[in-house]
């Protein structure tokens, strides 16, 4: 076994990176020594205005990565080989991650009951999006779950939490980091996994079109909905929706 | 190459078990995944735990990381289903009737293993490679009390079963199912 993976052939590339040791690596780098997904030791809680943002935006986190956990188990019963199926294996530990460590936030923040609060505070159009995702993994369509859920949600997550990021407490922001990198991660397997075949066969291509149609509006609304919930006025309003579609649009998926 | 060395009695097994998951139906797959699946690959891992301390022990010792999984796994389901079995007491019975099928096509899993020349020549190798070792440097495997590397594949297949059922049975009375014993294959 050569130390360098990109020496590899295809194959035996994705052989290697589609694996649990693959994972283990890769987390380390950026988990290691963290408790509950960040370093920063500190639980700061923001004063009452932007506190009541963080905990709207935190149980909007928590409906995508709960609908990210939900397909992505859904797609290992579907997934066409062992590698793929061991890969989504480690996503659907990485979206369990994601919801245990923004639960643990919430909890700093005052919310004990986040079963409760998540349905009062959720996006109509987060909630419909996921509905749409869990039935596309129902019906079996792995090239349209896969796009929808390793591009669609993991493009609007990137963003979001990229966007957050940068405006938010240290605690907050310690967490999202080490999560975006898990984000790069699925990202990339939704491209890998569907950017050649896409180049190759324009029937495909039509065919998540529709889909992007069906789900690219529900993305949008659901930043507006975000935006206005944490009272953020029009004009100091940041490029989401334009960041979005282009992370999306590598894809070549009009 | 896996479909072509796999069980078929393994196969089946496993098809009563996604058949309860396919159908929704988290206690039944939860029973049958953390205690009667986990609780057959936990003895079975263990056995070839002891087996392999002998002759293999690197194995022995990739054996003992997947085995503390599943001890994990198997508490999980302990946890968590009683609370689920007094929740939904009309559960039981169908619970009941797939534990007996599962271990069924587990029992007959062990046999077609177990009962196959291939598998005695194997062991008798296995044997004689011990036998060979100086007193030693070579640690008698026990598992169950028996020492493992003296037994036919018979007497093996008698005491994995029996391992594995007696498990079930205490492991399902803790939860609050009634054991059914299975028919012999």
């Amino acid at each position: 076994m050569t130390d360098d993976i990109h020496a590899l052939d295809e194959e035996a590339f994705f052989d290697e990176v589609y694996t649990f040791q693959h994972w283990f690596d890769s987390v380390e780098g950026y988990l290691h020594d963290t408790r509950f997904g960040r370093k920063h030791p500190t639980s700061e809680v923001p004063s009452e205005g932007r506190r009541e943002a963080l905990i709207s935006t935190l149980c909007n986190y928590c409906v995508g990565e709960t609908a990210a956990l939900e397909a992505s188990s859904g797609l290992v019963v579907i997934a066409p080989n062992r590698a793929l199926k061991v890969f989504l294996a480690t996503q659907a530990a990485d979206e369990a991650r994601h919801l245990e460590v923004f639960y643990r936030r919430l909890a700093e923040l005052g919310v004990h009951d986040p079963e409760a609060e998540i349905p009062k505070r959720a996006s109509a159009s987060l909630l419909e999006f996921k509905r749409s995702l869990l039935e596309l993994v129902d019906a079996r369509d792995w090239d349209a779950a896969i796009f929808a859920q390793n591009v669609v949600l993991e493009s609007m997550e990137f963003t979001t939490f990229g966007t957050h990021m940068r405006r938010t407490d240290d605690a907050t922001a310690d967490m999202l980091a080490r999560i975006l990198r898990d984000e790069r991660r699925h990202i990339g397997f939704g491209e890998t996994q569907l950017g050649r075949r896409l180049h190759a066969d324009p029937v495909l291509k039509a065919r998540l079109s529709r889909v992007r149609a069906r789900l690219d509006p529900l993305v949008l609304a659901s930043f507006t909905e975000s935006l206005e919930a944490l009272g953020v006025a029009r004009g100091d309003r940041p490029e989401l929706a334009k960041d979005y579609l282009q992370t999306v649009g590598r894809l070549g998926v009009e | 190459m896996i479909a072509e060395y796999a069980n078929p009695n393994l196969q089946s097994f496993a098809e009563v078990l996604l058949a309860k998951v396919n159908a929704g139906d988290f206690v039944a797959g939860v029973v049958g995944q953390n205690v009667i699946l986990e609780g057959m690959a936990f003895s079975v891992f263990e056995m070839l735990q002891a087996m392999n301390s002998q002759w293999n022990p690197k194995f022995a010792r990739t054996l003992a990381g997947t085995i503390a999984d599943e001890r994990r796994h198997v508490g999980f389901g302990e946890n968590r289903i009683g609370a689920l079995i007094r929740q939904y007491p009309e559960k039981k019975a169908e619970v009941e009737r797939m534990q007996k099928e599962m271990s069924f096509h587990m029992l007959a899993a062990f046999a077609n293993q177990l009962r196959d020349p291939n598998t005695a020549r194997e062991a008798d190798r296995i044997t004689a490679r011990v036998e060979g070792r100086t007193p030693e440097d070579q640690p008698v495997a026990t598992w169950q009390g028996a020492a493992i590397g003296d037994l036919s594949t018979d007497e093996i297949e008698s005491l994995l079963s029996d391992t594995v059922l007696k498990e079930f049975k205490t492991r399902l009375g803790r939860v609050g199912i009634e054991y059914q014993t299975p028919d012999r294959p």
